[in-house]
């Protein structure tokens, strides 16, 4: 009750300040120019360009996600103390402090590297530039997003508690259909399914991460768009007028920017706030029907 | 015949608090096991340093890593690097979204030990559909069939801390019965059980055939003192 009504007066003093500014001649077109409703008048450019961004930080999520996912168990395993051999360890623990500093750098840094090695190999190799594009999207999805999720798993397994650990290692675990046992011994399979044993004990740490990844892979496109021109270009190889939607909502954004168009800037926050919310909703709703909805209190 | 025996455990300060401090002092053995079923209960008051023993039970069968705890004994035949074991602890992580078949076999053959009146529907169910008591009797179930499938080895440890304690003193013993009656009909290899309990009955223990390791606080020292059944 009480919540409740401190809900209803928080509410009701945003509108009165609301209404005080609306009055005041000078900050009543300031609140309309940076208000929701300018999703309403962005032109055609910011919408293509909306669909590239949203598209590419999916596809940076799901990338990011899921190799990081897969690195945090490999290097989980091999850290984990059952017989493992000594080398595999020190590996695990070398393939840890290297994404430790991959996740350091500033991720304009690691673009602008990974940017000039894929050219390179486009213009050595032959490789097409539609690869360069998905070489820079897996990289912007794993340096921040794939980092968080990486780093849950490995955290679960390296910070395991006791019990945890004593657990999982008694649990019954169903033999695996395709034999991996014979190619990577038996131990080594064993750590893969005590991992993720242990990914489970941690479940509402490793639901967390999954929905910081998806936030942060939308941080990393446009940082992406922002430091790379025409970035949709290596994409969709285009000839002609220069087309401003080529540089995704990054370089639209900074167009703006320079010509002082805040009320662009302004839809396009409000723009690619909906678009978390919608996407965050849906990977909630998935969590939630998996895994939370067991823990209700 | 009862047979009492006062032994003390290997050296070192495992544990301090505030009020005492266990020290294991050196160094007989102490868990003397035979060939078949062997249920030895660890049992003592609250705070004496029961799942300190059975903590660094674990880790010396598991891992071999001796380090302060007591000298296991066993029969000469049974090599202890051939040995697998399984623990329940104390207090284990109750992962609420896995599901109940997960954790077992196609054919589970510890069902009736401890769901005797369940349906077969209860494998469909997800952990947090059960109460807190049946979570830690499915952790057990698992661990046993765990047990059984491990088939390459010649020996077993089943390590439980206080795991069936919340099925009472009757029912607990009824469950341990079973569970050696089911062991005996379908692996027919050593099974070494060692558990943690509050809940002990000298009359029940000797039906069970089981030793006992009580801890004791004497002068701020935690000790053990062995009693073996029908030797």
């Amino acid at each position: 009750m009480t919540s409740m009504t401190g809900k209803i007066s928080f509410f009701l003093y945003l509108g009165i300040f609301f209404m005080v500014l609306v009055l005041i001649d000078q900050t009543r077109i300031l609140l309309f120019e940076i208000s929701p409703i300018t999703i309403l008048s962005l032109d055609s450019d910011i919408w293509i360009g909306a669909i590239f961004t949203f598209t590419a930080s999916l596809l940076a999520f799901i990338i990011g996600g899921v190799l990081g996912y897969g690195l945090g168990i490999l290097v989980g395993a091999s850290v984990l103390d059952l017989k493992t051999n000594r080398g595999i360890r020190v590996l695990g623990m070398y393939a840890n402090s290297i994404y430790d500093g991959f996740y350091i750098i500033p991720l304009v840094l690691t673009v602008s590297f990974w940017y000039a090695i894929a050219f390179l190999w486009h213009l050595k190799y032959g490789m097409p530039s539609f690869f360069i594009g998905l070489i820079l999207v897996s990289i912007a999805g794993l340096s921040l997003g794939g980092y968080n999720v990486y780093h849950s798993v490995f955290h679960a397994v390296f910070h395991a508690k006791q019990e945890n650990i004593c657990l999982t290692e008694s649990l019954f675990l169903k033999r695996t259909l395709f034999g991996l046992e014979k190619i990577f011994g038996e131990n080594f399979i064993q750590c893969l399914k005590i991992t993720k044993l242990l990914v489970d004990c941690q479940i509402h740490s490793f639901a967390e991460s999954l929905e910081r990844a998806f936030h942060l892979s939308i941080v990393a496109i446009i940082i992406l768009e922002s430091v790379t021109l025409s970035f949709y270009e290596l994409v969709l190889p285009q000839s002609g007028a220069y087309k401003p939607w080529l540089g995704g909502l990054g370089r639209l954004i900074l167009s703006a920017q320079q010509n002082n168009q805040f009320e662009i800037i302004a839809g396009v926050i409000w723009l690619v706030l909906l678009f978390d919310l919608l996407v965050l909703y849906s990977i909630k709703t998935l969590i939630k029907s998996n895994w939370t909805v067991f823990y209700r209190r | 015949m009862l047979k009492k025996l006062n032994l003390k455990i290997t050296a070192g300060t495992i544990k301090i608090d505030k009020d005492f401090e266990i020290e294991f002092v050196a160094s007989e053995s102490c868990f003397i096991w035979k060939s078949g079923i062997e249920l030895t209960f660890l049992n003592g008051f609250s705070g004496i340093g029961k799942t300190t023993i059975m903590n660094l039970c674990y880790n010396y069968l598991k891992r071999k890593e001796n380090t302060s705890l007591a000298t296991i004994k066993f029969e000469a035949s049974l090599n202890l690097d051939n040995s697998f074991t399984v623990y329940v602890p104390q207090n284990p992580p109750m992962v609420n979204h896995w599901q109940i078949k997960k954790l077992l076999p196609m054919n589970p053959c510890f069902k009736e030990v401890f769901f005797p009146k369940e349906p077969q529907s209860l494998l469909s169910k997800r952990l947090g559909e059960c109460s807190g008591g049946q979570k830690l009797r499915i952790y057990t179930w698992s661990a046993l069939e765990r047990l059984k499938a491990e088939d390459k080895f010649e020996g077993f440890f089943l390590l439980l801390d206080e795991t069936l304690d919340g099925l009472g003193n009757d029912k607990m013993y009824e469950c341990l019965r079973s569970i050696m009656d089911v062991w005996r009909k379908l692996v027919r290899k050593p099974l070494y059980i060692l558990i943690a309990s509050h809940l002990y009955k000298n009359e029940c223990s000797s039906i069970l055939q089981s030793s006992q390791l009580k801890l004791e606080k004497t002068n701020n020292l935690s000790s053990v003192c062995v009693r073996m059944f029908n030797q």
